[in-house]
């Protein structure tokens, strides 16, 4: 059995390697493929990165920060913003760098370094964010310990102080103590102080002279009023002489001499209540005398009272100015902790960073797309509808050319007098037809999902597509014409599409490539159409904008057009006669045999 | 001094120069005008009416392996020329060089044009595609397309115009009964009807000549027959037929002329009874019985040897060579009266193209 399986797999070898094509391209195609990665991958650098950078004023900080940055990538400075994103538009930077205006480390609203980058090479704004990360990281680490340093510094000085002061505190306290025992000393001698007295008792003098004064008035109303009632008296009895000397008629003098009657008996009893008021006002007097004694008796214990109270404020006065002394003491040991406080908030003060925020993080660093958010599915959407489109255009186009170099039919075309320039262009036109209908779904089902951005720009888009479907469907067609048989075509087909793909921005970002090979990955055939959509679809760059990658994609059209004609003509005789051998069984036998 | 010539007129005429050319030359290098006439006239003459296809000195070669040498032959116009040679022996090759598939290493093909030109396939090939039909054994055409797409489609590469193309579609159609199929899908016909159909495309430019390779090769007998009354219907209406087969009895019915290949060359060319004549001018008497015990009759023949070539016996049959069978015939009947009743066969026959081919090959 072993024998029989060695024999199988020397068979299988053989028919492998004989079939000279197939062989090639199994062999030498993946071989190809790795050695160009290998080529391309065989780094972790970031070669070619190109930082586009605006900062609004250019000072010590920024300009240390870029030179930083300097050392290891091209850094090109714009005069605005709006340059410096326009730059990634038109691929001639990866990222834009805008500083804050004044800016300043560890200060918020003013640490801020705003990365632009182009979502749609979302590999290399990984790449970008992890360097930038690394770089300003590195700074923002520096900066963050510097000013860790300054709080650790003043919290250390506080420290300090605050053992310096700690004995002043203890003293303090002690003081403090002593204040409250003498206060409560004094608070109990205070209460033992028996401060009552009878107000009545007040103002005594003054109410004997007053009531000695009021008696003088009540005695010399009481005699003037007596010497005005004998002067009335006096007078009216003058009076009626004269009236019982004038010739009055009698009974004028009889009224005159009644009236004067009736006066003389009001004078009487005036005298009389007089009299009785003058006896009152004796006996009033003596009350009053009395109460005065009762009073200067009540007065004179008050005075008794008061010594005592006076005797208890001159110890009161010595213990007080004894705790004046002692809260002089204490004032000064404020003072002086009021000095280490001082000296403590002038330290606290002096910190210029208290944000959390702007200590932990000094520099906040701040990835924004260079166009309006969009999905991942947005971004990626010019890449994969070119990866579709190649994979498409050279896998189908030289299906359809082998197909119809094997189809028995072809040998009887070729018989027919077709010029060779109409066969090249019926395969082109053939496979472009296809290739535009799949466009053409492609873009109403990308509508769905993209309605603005393919809408938007639909004219430029369906131009670039065909341009782009042309290139890749040229390709596909030298393919078709150089192999003979489905599988190799395939193999060779994929192998040519891997190459493109390898050596893009799609697995690793093309930045990342050693610099030679960087440049050669630029004018790939790939890369160069997802630019180009990427710029219309994405930045809704107009076509002038892009005309330069356009008028390299066309002279990758002629030239491919130029290499599939003249494979074309190579390889015509030799795959009619292949053909010719299919027909004829028996010739073929014959050539098989005798090979 | 004629023959050199009216051979110098044929070889200037086959490098396409025209007849006025041929005369202007010819008196130019001091030939009487009165022969060079006479002689132009003749030899033109003689390739319009004669030779359609000129094969000269055709070499080929693959690697190292030598496929044609130095093969000469000529197909004149409105014949049926038979190319049978071996498995391997270039027959394809042949052909694959006059239709021009192949560019050979050395030699030309030269052809006679309806306008009376002769002009190399070589450096002409257009002249090929319009002049000669092909059709390989595996049927050439679309399969997803109808018979009536199918001829429109090669007709209108052939730049045919719509009125010409129409009626020459229904033309072929007709010539090759497909009518009733003419919307059918290639694909759904039968093996016969997709063979007519391939000579109906590999007609459709009306060419004045058409070569068929091994074009019965998977066809069953009845098929064939009909193929081959096809054959004979086209080259009725004029079209000089140029093919290979290994099929050598119908080789021998229908062509006018037989090419044998061998050791890369023409070993021989002529008609079915010249081929044979070259071979032998014999009769052959095939007998077999059911005993196969022919004992007797050799004992009664010896004493006919006059009349007796060659006695072979091949298979349980006898085969006697004569040239004058009626003496040899007497002594068989006498062998079969007393064998009574036990013969399984009895013919006398010329030599068949498969015993010349035989003798050829083993030459």
């Amino acid at each position: 059995m072993i024998s029989d399986v060695i024999e199988l797999v020397n068979k299988n070898l053989k028919n492998m390697i004989r079939a000279k094509a197939g062989s090639l391209v199994v062999i030498l195609g993946p071989l190809f493929v790795i050695f160009l990665a290998g080529m391309a991958f065989d780094n972790s650098n970031v070669y070619a990165v190109k930082i586009g950078t605006y900062r609004p004023d250019a000072d010590a900080v920024t300009t240390s920060l870029l030179d930083q940055l300097r050392d290891q990538f091209k850094v090109i400075e714009y005069g605005s913003q709006t340059e410096c994103i326009d730059a990634i538009k038109n691929t001639d930077i990866n990222t834009c760098m805008i500083f804050d205006a004044n800016f300043t480390i560890g200060v918020p609203a003013k640490n801020q370094i705003t990365f632009y980058v182009d979502y749609s090479r979302i590999n290399l704004v990984w790449t970008i964010m992890q360097t930038m990360t690394q770089e300003v990281g590195a700074t923002t680490l520096q900066a963050s310990q510097n000013l860790t340093r300054i709080i650790l510094d003043t919290l250390d000085y506080t420290h300090q102080r605050v053992a310096d002061q700690r004995e002043v505190v203890v003293r303090l306290t002690t003081e403090n103590e002593l204040i409250l025992k003498n206060t409560q000393d004094l608070l109990a001698e205070l209460g033992d102080l028996n401060l009552e007295f009878d107000e009545s008792g007040f103002q005594l003098n003054n109410l004997t002279s007053a009531k000695t004064q009021v008696k003088q008035w009540v005695d010399s109303a009481i005699s003037l009023g007596e010497k005005g009632l004998s002067k009335s008296t006096s007078f009216i009895d003058a009076a009626n002489a004269l009236v019982k000397t004038s010739g009055a008629n009698s009974q004028a003098q009889a009224n005159l001499l009644a009236n004067f009657q009736k006066s003389v008996d009001e004078i009487k009893t005036l005298k009389a209540t007089m009299a009785e008021t003058k006896t009152l006002t004796q006996e009033s007097f003596k009350k009053f005398d009395a109460q005065i004694t009762r009073v200067q008796e009540a007065i004179s214990n008050t005075k008794s009272n008061l010594q005592g109270a006076d005797t208890s404020r001159q110890l009161s006065l010595r213990v007080l100015e004894a705790v004046a002394g002692l809260l002089d003491k204490s004032l000064l040991s404020i003072i002086e902790v009021q000095k280490a406080f001082n000296d403590i908030d002038n330290k606290i003060n002096a910190i210029e960073i208290k944000d959390p925020a702007g200590i932990t993080q000094p520099i906040v660093t701040t990835i924004k797309p260079i166009v309006q958010e969009k999905t991942y599915l947005n971004y990626l959407f010019p890449v994969l509808i070119v990866l579709v489109i190649m994979f498409t255009a050279l896998l189908i186009t030289p299906t359809l050319i082998l197909l119809d170099k094997h189809s028995p039919a072809s040998f009887r075309t070729y018989m027919t007098p077709v010029k060779d320039a109409s066969y090249i262009l019926a395969d082109f036109i053939t496979a472009f037809i296809i290739l535009f209908l799949q466009v053409i779904i492609i873009l109403a089902i990308s509508s769905i999902f993209f309605s603005s951005q393919v809408l938007a720009n639909i004219p430029e888009a369906i131009l670039l597509l065909l341009i782009i479907n042309s290139l890749f469907i040229l390709i596909g067609m030298a393919i078709g014409y150089i192999f003979n048989n489905e599988e190799t075509a395939t193999l060779g087909a994929v192998t040519i599409g891997a190459l493109m793909l390898f050596i893009s921005d799609v697995i690793i970002p093309i930045e990342s490539m050693p610099e030679a090979f960087a440049y050669i990955a630029g004018f790939n055939p790939y890369v160069l159409a997802s630019s180009l959509l990427r710029r219309t679809l994405l930045f809704d760059q107009s076509l002038i904008a892009v005309y330069g990658d356009i008028l390299i994609l066309i002279g990758y059209i002629i030239a491919a057009a130029l290499v599939a004609s003249g494979i074309y003509l190579l390889t015509r005789r030799y795959s009619l006669q292949q053909l010719i051998k299919d027909l004829s069984p028996v010739l073929a036998k014959v050539h098989f045999k005798k090979k | 001094m004629d023959d050199a010539l009216a051979e110098h007129i044929r070889l200037t005429a086959e490098k396409g120069a025209s007849r006025e050319e041929i005369q202007q030359l010819l008196l130019q290098a001091g030939w009487p005008a009165e022969q060079v006439k006479l002689y132009v006239e003749k030899t033109f003459k003689k390739l319009e009416q004669g030779e359609i296809i000129r094969a000269h000195s055709l070499s080929k070669r693959f690697g190292d392996n030598i496929v044609l040498d130095n093969a000469e032959f000529d197909v004149k116009r409105g014949e049926i020329f038979g190319l049978i040679g071996m498995s391997g022996a270039g027959k394809t090759t042949l052909l694959n060089l006059i239709v021009g598939f192949i560019k050979p290493d050395s030699g030309d093909v030269m052809l006679a044009l309806p306008d009376g030109t002769i002009q190399s396939a070589l450096k002409n090939p257009e002249l090929i595609k319009k002049h000669i039909g092909f059709s390989t054994q595996t049927p050439s055409f679309y399969n997803k397309l109808t018979v009536r797409e199918n001829l429109e489609h090669f007709a209108r590469l052939y730049h045919l115009t719509e009125p010409d193309l129409t009626r020459r579609c229904n033309a072929l159609i007709d010539l090759v009964g497909l009518k009733e199929s003419r919307d059918v899908p290639a694909v759904h016909l039968s093996g016969g009807m997709q063979k007519r159909l391939d000579i109906a495309c590999a007609l459709i430019q009306d060419p004045s000549i058409l070569v068929l390779d091994e074009p019965t090769a998977d066809l069953d007998p009845i098929l064939r027959k009909q193929f081959w009354d096809l054959i004979k219907q086209i080259n009725g209406k004029g079209t000089t037929i140029l093919l290979a087969s290994h099929f050598l009895a119908e080789i021998e019915l229908l062509c006018t002329r037989i090419a044998i290949l061998q050791n890369k060359k023409i070993a021989q060319l002529g008609t079915a009874a010249e081929l044979r004549n070259i071979y032998s001018k014999n009769y052959e008497i095939y007998l077999e019985t059911e005993t196969k015990d022919y004992d007797k009759l050799l004992k009664d023949l010896q004493r006919r040897k006059p009349y007796i070539a060659k006695i072979t016996k091949e298979a349980g049959e006898l085969i006697i060579e004569t040239p004058q069978p009626e003496h040899v015939l007497p002594a068989i009947a006498a062998f079969l009266e007393h064998q009574k009743g036990n013969v399984k066969s009895l013919h006398v026959a010329r030599p068949t193209l498969g015993r010349v081919f035989e003798a050829v090959v083993k030459k």
